[in-house]
């Protein structure tokens, strides 16, 4: 029985892995110079020794930007998922709203932001007379923008992915709360919370890879230097020196351990009866 | 109808009248040189024109100037639609993308690849030669080729690589400084005067960061100043003489820094970018390699109406652009094709109409008929780019592509990791 309901998946799953595994084994053997686009081959580590520096750096800030954001899409997501839940007016708005934002292209939503935060965008203009100088969200020390674009992102797809995942005896246990007097907060903290964690610790742990593996972003509202890991990579394999390219290769590598990393710190959060 | 509509349309009507015009008012001229059957039927050339009939050609190319794309569309597809063969416009966000996809097909050993025409020259024309993607010898025996001068330093190297006829020449380009004359009333004469502008107003200039194109040739020009002339800095490269050029050039670049847009904190990643922060008036100059652009720019009200062009005593540098055709194509013959039809002189002179696209054409005006001679010198003038002799006047040759990623690399080191 579950295997005849596993059939069907086998198609893109296999397809899936087919692409992802043979971009990978291209990625590990480039990084060790088993694959130079150049067609010079020999195996070297020395790819990883050239980048060690830059990398540590750049793997500091990718962490820094990717947690922070995803804990700001976590709260912003669980606030979302919570109105969506209780307010039963605009609950369905409030849902395709969220929606609109999970199928924004996430190019689209950076230059949105740097329309809307750059210095000469649509809020500085705005408030010109109120605040002169306006702040440097875009490109700035704190990387304010890129935070605030992966947590807009981020948090319309935890609330959906909470809104969703809610088991169905939450109204029920949510009625019996208010019913012996538990306020809002406390209803949201003792029973949707709970309700929701391993659902949460997922979507977040997805936001957080997607935050270390994206570089639009990063790229459009952040700073030259220091970069974060992926856009190092991507600027590594921009370069028009081919044999440039095993650096890349290994740049991309210690992107994919990391995020190999949180992959199994998140694989633990699976409920039991969820694993196959 | 909004006045922005209206404007397009105008726009297209007034694009529309002139290839008319161009069409009509040259069209014994162009009857001569683009009929089929023409002065150009060698039977290895007739061989490529019956075998590229019905061959649809994918031109991939920056997707970023509307005049690009729509002289591709409007000018050479229909121009090419006449051989039989369908010419197919590929945008692309950097001509990086185009030489990876390549780059893939050639290691799968595809000879039925996506791409038949890439928008190319130096750096990317060398990655390509490093990789062994790019069909050679073919653009040297184009039909129209004989319109082009066989000295052109221009046209027989693509940065300091022999260019072995393994691209076909498409235009002229002349790295340009841009400047916005109603806020910089008193323009720098030299680029070391720009330098000394930048110290007396802090927080108005910047370039793109090194990677980018634009920031790599500012780079260049800059070395070519700082070492006193482009004849001070060979154009080979060489670890000695990279060791002996670039003290001063990071030394100047350093000491305008702080002075820089944002204090030099960070860079424009693009000249994009750039261009952004100058129609914004954050800064008040912008630079590019393709100063074509800049009539539309300024008639569409992107750019500020006193935008003008700095005239740089020393000189600027100057390349050219070219057609290449990777060996994974399938359709070689139709590429061939829209190669030989874009170096046609009615074809260079449609494109280098600042109206169409404002190109400056590679042909030599020596080796064309008398009668194209005449519409080259009749074409109107950009209210904002000069002629291409005045804006090439005592132009510096690039530099070897060999430069180039040494000097990006210098100045993440020296400038961008700087405490």
């Amino acid at each position: 029985m579950r295997i005849k309901s596993v059939i069907p998946l086998l198609p893109p799953v296999i397809l899936i892995l087919a692409v992802s595994g043979i971009a990978l084994t291209k990625t590990f053997l480039g990084s060790v110079g088993l694959w130079n686009d150049a067609g010079n081959n020999h195996g070297s580590l020395s790819s990883f020794h050239t980048i060690s520096r830059s990398a540590s750096s750049a793997l500091v800030l990718s962490l820094e930007l990717a947690t922070v954001s995803t804990v700001l899409a976590a709260v912003l997501g669980l606030i979302i998922a919570y109105l969506v839940h209780m307010a039963k007016r605009f609950s369905r708005t409030l849902a395709i709203v969220t929606g609109l934002i999970v199928i924004t292209p996430h190019v689209v939503a950076a230059v949105s932001f740097n329309l809307l935060l750059g210095d000469a965008g649509f809020l500085p203009r705005f408030f010109h007379s109120l605040i002169p100088s306006w702040p440097q969200f875009v490109a700035g020390p704190l990387w304010l923008a890129v935070i605030f674009d992966f947590a807009w992102k981020e948090s319309a797809f935890i609330a959906l992915v909470l809104v969703a995942s809610l088991p169905p005896h939450v109204p029920e246990m949510r009625n019996v709360a208010s019913t012996l007097g538990a306020k809002p907060m406390r209803v949201a903290t003792r029973v949707l919370l709970p309700s929701v964690k391993p659902a949460l610790v997922i979507a977040s742990g997805l936001a957080f890879i997607y935050s270390i593996g994206s570089y639009e972003a990063t790229w459009m509202l952040g700073r030259t230097y220091p970069e974060p890991l992926a856009n190092m990579t991507f600027r590594l394999f921009s370069n028009s020196d081919l044999n440039q390219r095993p650096q890349a290769y290994a740049s991309a590598v210690v992107s994919i351990i990391l995020i190999g990393m949180a992959a199994v710190g998140i694989s633990f959060f699976i409920p039991k009866r969820n694993r196959t | 109808m909004t006045q922005g509509k209206m404007i397009k349309s105008g726009q297209r009507l007034a694009t529309a009248l002139l290839i008319l015009f161009l069409a009509v008012g040259t069209s014994s001229a162009i009857a001569a040189s683009t009929r089929p059957a023409n002065s150009q039927t060698s039977p290895g050339w007739a061989k490529i024109l019956a075998k590229a009939k019905g061959q649809t050609v994918s031109l991939w190319m920056w997707g970023g100037d509307p005049k690009a794309n729509s002289y591709v569309d409007n000018v050479l597809a229909p121009a090419a639609a006449k051989f039989g063969v369908t010419l197919r416009r590929v945008p692309i966000a950097d001509t990086k993308d185009a030489l990876n996809r390549v780059l893939a097909e050639h290691q799968a050993k595809s000879h039925h690849g996506s791409v038949d025409l890439i928008w190319v020259n130096g750096d990317n024309f060398k990655t390509g030669l490093q990789a062994g993607i790019w069909t050679c010898h073919w653009a040297n025996h184009l039909p129209n080729s004989k319109y082009e001068s066989p000295t052109d330093p221009l046209l027989i190297s693509d940065f300091g690589t022999p260019v072995n006829g393994c691209e076909a020449p498409w235009h002229k380009a002349q790295f340009s400084f841009v400047y916005n004359a109603a806020t910089v009333t008193n323009p720098p004469k030299t680029l070391l005067d720009l330098f000394s502008w930048v110290k007396s107003h802090p927080g108005r200039f910047t370039y793109p960061q090194a990677s980018d194109f634009t920031g790599a040739a500012f780079l260049r020009q800059s070395l070519n100043a700082v070492s006193g002339g482009y004849k001070n800095v060979p154009l080979a490269y060489s670890t000695k003489k990279y060791n002996e050029l670039t003290g001063p050039l990071w030394k100047m670049l350093s000491d305008i820094n702080p002075d820089l847009w944002r204090s030099g904190q960070t860079f424009p990643q693009t000249s994009v970018e750039l261009d952004k922060l100058f129609s914004d008036g954050q800064v008040d100059f912008t630079m590019t390699y393709g100063p074509a652009t800049l009539t539309q720019l300024v008639k569409d009200g992107t750019f500020p109406s006193q935008t003008k062009i700095l005239p740089l005593s020393e000189g600027t540098l100057g390349n050219a652009s070219f057609l290449g055709m990777p060996n994974t194509s399938g359709n070689q013959a139709g590429a061939q094709v829209v190669a030989n039809i874009a170096l046609s002189p009615e074809q260079q002179l449609a494109k280098a109409n600042p109206q169409i696209w404002g190109q400056f054409t590679v042909l030599d005006m020596n080796l064309l008929p008398s009668h194209f001679k005449a519409l080259f010198a009749k074409l109107p003038q950009s209210s904002v780019v000069p002629s291409f002799k005045v804006l090439s006047h005592n132009a510096n040759p690039e530099l070897s592509a060999a430069w180039v990623n040494p000097l990006i690399d210098g100045w993440r080191k020296n400038i961008l990791h700087a405490p």
